[in-house]
């Protein structure tokens, strides 16, 4: 302001020509003024803003941010993977990797010899060599770990140096392989879960946790080995699956890889059996197809199927394993494992039901799962009346085991269609319903006859309570079943009272022994496994021993449709040869 | 003119050479706090740094402990362990005890389930292990009078409780009961203690390796535990 008074009081003393050019001037000098004014205020403004709320400018780790935990956090790239427990399936790691510039080694030979000492797996003479080319950057060894880097350290040799990368690690080596897949050099997702969460891995260092339990997974794991290695298999798939939320807590397919060294796995290593295989899965499908018939034509147990003699039907002629050449009742066609009987019972049910049944089961498209090996069943297309007998004893449809083990949930489970889980705490907003609770108990019932007078005697473990059922069939392969191709598999609930587990074991080419009789059945092959998993559940999850009481009034009810030969009466040591 | 020379005066009135100390001084004052607080910013980011060479020490870390007790490992060891003697398998694992008179209720049940260890009975059969007295006496404290005359062995005590048995409770029971008071010892055992895993040198040649930092950590030691973290290049 007292610029102005003073050029306000200097003016008034000239006037003329003279104090117009003043006044030019002094305008001019406003004008600067305000400008000078303008651009310095804004300045300090600036200075102002960056010194009061950026927190004096200094340069901060973009990788910080106070979290709930009040503390920094560290930005590792792609996410941790974890199972439901919070066990480490998948992690990145920082890295270390060595590499070297040829131009300033001094002694090529003096260095790559010291080095070798340090890593006695490199190649002395090859490394020498590379030492003294003319590139100027050559790696040494990648992923070196820090006692190594130390040790180079020591060496002190100009012309090496260290590069940190980022490497992804699977502590769990082969055990969830399948599962969670693995990942390319570019740290992209190329298998499982990796690729299927690809983009949530890489934006956010928030670790994904999965419904799997690797102690679950383990044991099926060690069952299905112990299974194919008896049995001189090719491989095997299995799954355990929460048949009330749909969580999937183990899910193995044989034979199987380590991730960390995914360049040595093969094709039939790296193929994921139970979820992109597509196998007739035979007398499991029995399961359905009776399931059909009780809930959608007639609920008694007591309709009788006449199996005593083969169905021929154009070129097939559906025979019997097990004859027993009689007219059956439901639970004895189920027992027995008819395949006669079954088609009566498709018969029965009809073309139309039973296809909408099967369909509403899920077994018209792709499980929905959030994995990307997605693979559709193989469905007979025109279905014919024909494919309505096959189908009902599970041959003429292809399915995975994902499937099969999803729509035997719906079975059991009180009767509604789960969506299978991977990621934990998914829920489903709707499910449909299938089957009627009763349906459901009755399937419940039969399939627990299975164990205890059936085809499934071997996995009738006192207090385990196990209801399933088993399936064996011949390897379709070009349009011919080959005889000695077998797939034998069970697929089994428990406590077949409450159920709360479906496990399915599905063991492929297994090759009959000495112990086994030469049989290469489901009842030999695929229960075993099965009743040790329960078994190890059972332990694992404290769970009690189920009540005899329950189990007698299941065999009570049962015995009253049921007339045992020889072989099934109760004390009799029943040989599980049957399909 | 006059009024500018009045200016000027005012100008060079007293008070202007101490409103110049004072602007001074409070220059200062500022200067010395931003310095302060940039130094107390360098040392956050000292420590936020330190913080992320932790983390990064704890995922390695994490990553081994995940890679060690992963379940195939510990079956073989169990495995491994079983045959050389050095640790036994126990007899019973899993047990199922009746509960015990004053928990028949529902309520003192589901009392027991929440709390297994109290009904514990431990006692591997096949072992030269004395079973230790303080457990003993737990059981006889609290078992029917039927089991208190049996002797603490797993095997009857467990046909007992089958046979008595209306709600049964699986308990997992520890072989080597944390209140023992005479330490126990197994033949050819080197030296068990809780916190310091001892491998006979006849195993070393299969003790599985980690591959990230197998040479750093020996498993569970603390000591090397901590060295591993100074010597992870990311610590400065």
């Amino acid at each position: 302001m007292t610029l102005f008074r003073t050029l306000n009081e200097t003016a008034t003393q000239i006037v003329g020509a003279r104090g117009s050019a003043v006044e030019t001037a002094r305008g001019r000098l406003i004008v600067m003024a305000i400008v000078f004014a303008l651009v310095f205020g804004g300045v300090g403004l600036r200075v102002a803003w960056l010194c009061l709320f950026q927190e004096g400018a200094e340069p901060r780790f973009e990788s910080l941010h106070a979290g709930n935990e009040a503390s920094a956090v560290l930005a590792v790239g792609r996410g941790d993977i974890l199972d439901r427990n919070g066990v480490l399936l998948a992690t990145t790691l920082e890295t270390l990797s060595l590499y070297a510039d040829p131009k300033l080694i001094i002694d090529a030979p003096v260095v790559a010899r010291d080095l070798k000492k340090v890593f006695p797996e490199i190649n002395e003479t090859e490394l020498a060599q590379k030492l003294t080319s003319k590139s100027r950057f050559i790696w040494v060894q990648r992923g070196v770990s820090p006692q190594k880097a130390a040790a180079v350290n020591a060496l002190g040799y100009p012309g090496l140096d260290f590069r940190s990368e980022s490497r992804r690690f699977y502590p769990q080596e082969n055990l969830v392989s399948h599962i969670v897949g693995y990942t390319g050099v570019d740290g992209d997702g190329f298998a499982g879960v990796e690729r299927s969460f690809n983009a949530a891995l890489k934006q956010s260092s928030k670790p994904l946790k999965l419904t799997i339990d690797v102690r679950f997974q383990h044991a099926l794991r060690r069952a299905m080995l112990g299974a194919v290695t008896k049995f001189n298999a090719k491989g095997a798939s299995g799954a355990i699956v929460d048949v009330q939320s749909g969580d999937i807590l183990a899910a193995v397919s044989l034979p199987d890889f380590n991730p960390q060294d995914i360049n040595a796995a093969t094709d039939d290593q790296k193929f994921n059996r139970f979820a992109l295989g597509v196998y007739e899965m035979g007398s499991t499908f029995k399961a359905f197809s009776t399931a059909a018939l009780l809930d959608r034509v007639d609920p008694s147990l007591g309709q009788r199927f006449d199996a005593s003699k083969p169905i021929k039907t154009g070129r097939f002629t559906i025979t019997d394993y097990h004859a027993q050449n009689r007219v059956m009742t439901v639970p004895e066609v189920f027992m027995y494992s008819s395949n006669i009987g079954t088609a009566r019972m498709g018969e029965k049910v009809g073309t139309p039901v039973l296809k909408s049944f099967l369909f509403s089961l899920g077994f018209d498209k792709p499980v929905p799962l959030a994995i990307s090996e997605k693979a559709a069943p193989l469905v007979p297309n025109p279905w014919r009346d024909v494919s309505t007998l096959t189908i009902s004893y599970g041959h003429g449809m292809s399915v995975t085991p994902l499937h099969l083990i999803r729509a035997f949930s719906a079975i059991v489970n009180g009767g509604v269609l789960p969506a299978l889980h991977i990621a934990y705490g998914e829920h489903d907003e709707t499910r449909p319903r299938i089957i009627s609770e009763a349906t459901s108990e009755q399937m419940r019932h039969l399939l627990r006859l299975v164990v205890t007078h059936g085809t499934g005697s071997k996995a009738n473990i006192p207090g385990t309570m196990i209801g399933g059922k088993t399936g064996t069939t011949e390897k379709n392969i070009d349009g011919r079943y080959v005889k000695n191709k077998l797939i034998s598999s069970f697929v089994a609930t428990f406590p077949a009272d409450q159920p709360r587990y479906a496990v399915l074991v599905s063991v492929d080419e297994p090759v009959g022994n000495k112990e086994s009789y030469g049989y290469a059945t489901a009842g030999w092959v695929a229960t075993p496994p099965v009743a040790d998993v329960v078994q190890a559940i059972m332990t694992l999850e404290n769970m009690p021993q189920a009540d005899t009481k329950d189990d007698e009034a299941i065999e009570s009810e049962m015995m009253q449709y049921i007339k045992l030969d020889a072989k099934h009466a109760k004390g009799a040591a029943a040989a599980p040869s049957d399909r | 003119m006059n009024d500018i020379i009045t200016s000027r005066r005012r100008v060079l009135s007293p008070w202007t050479p101490l409103l110049g100390i004072a602007a001074i001084l409070l220059a200062i004052g500022v200067f010395g706090v931003t310095q302060s607080v940039k130094q107390r910013e360098a040392k956050v980011d000292q420590i936020n740094r330190q913080i992320l060479a932790e983390q990064q020490t704890m995922r390695v870390l994490d990553a081994e402990w995940a890679y060690l007790t992963r379940p195939q490992r510990l079956q073989d060891l169990i495995a491994m362990k079983a045959n050389d003697g050095v640790m036994p398998p126990p007899a019973v694992m899993v047990a199922r005890i009746d509960p015990t008179p004053e928990e028949k209720t529902e309520t003192k049940a589901e009392a027991a389930a929440e709390q297994p260890a109290k009904v514990a009975v431990a006692a591997p059969v096949p072992t030269p292990t004395p079973t230790p007295v303080a457990v003993k006496a737990k059981v006889v404290a609290k078992a029917e009078p039927k089991i208190e005359a049996a002797p603490v062995k797993a095997a009857p005590a467990k046909v007992a409780a089958v046979q008595l048995a209306k709600k049964v409770v699986p308990v997992k029971v520890a072989t080597v009961a944390p209140v023992a008071k005479t330490p126990v010892k197994f033949t050819n055992a080197p030296k068990i203690a809780s916190n310091d895993y001892v491998w006979s040198p006849k195993n070393n040649d299969h003790r599985p390796m980690a591959p990230v930092m197998a040479q750093t950590v020996s498993f569970p030691k603390y000591a090397s535990v901590k060295r591993a973290g100074v010597a992870h290049p990311i610590v400065e």
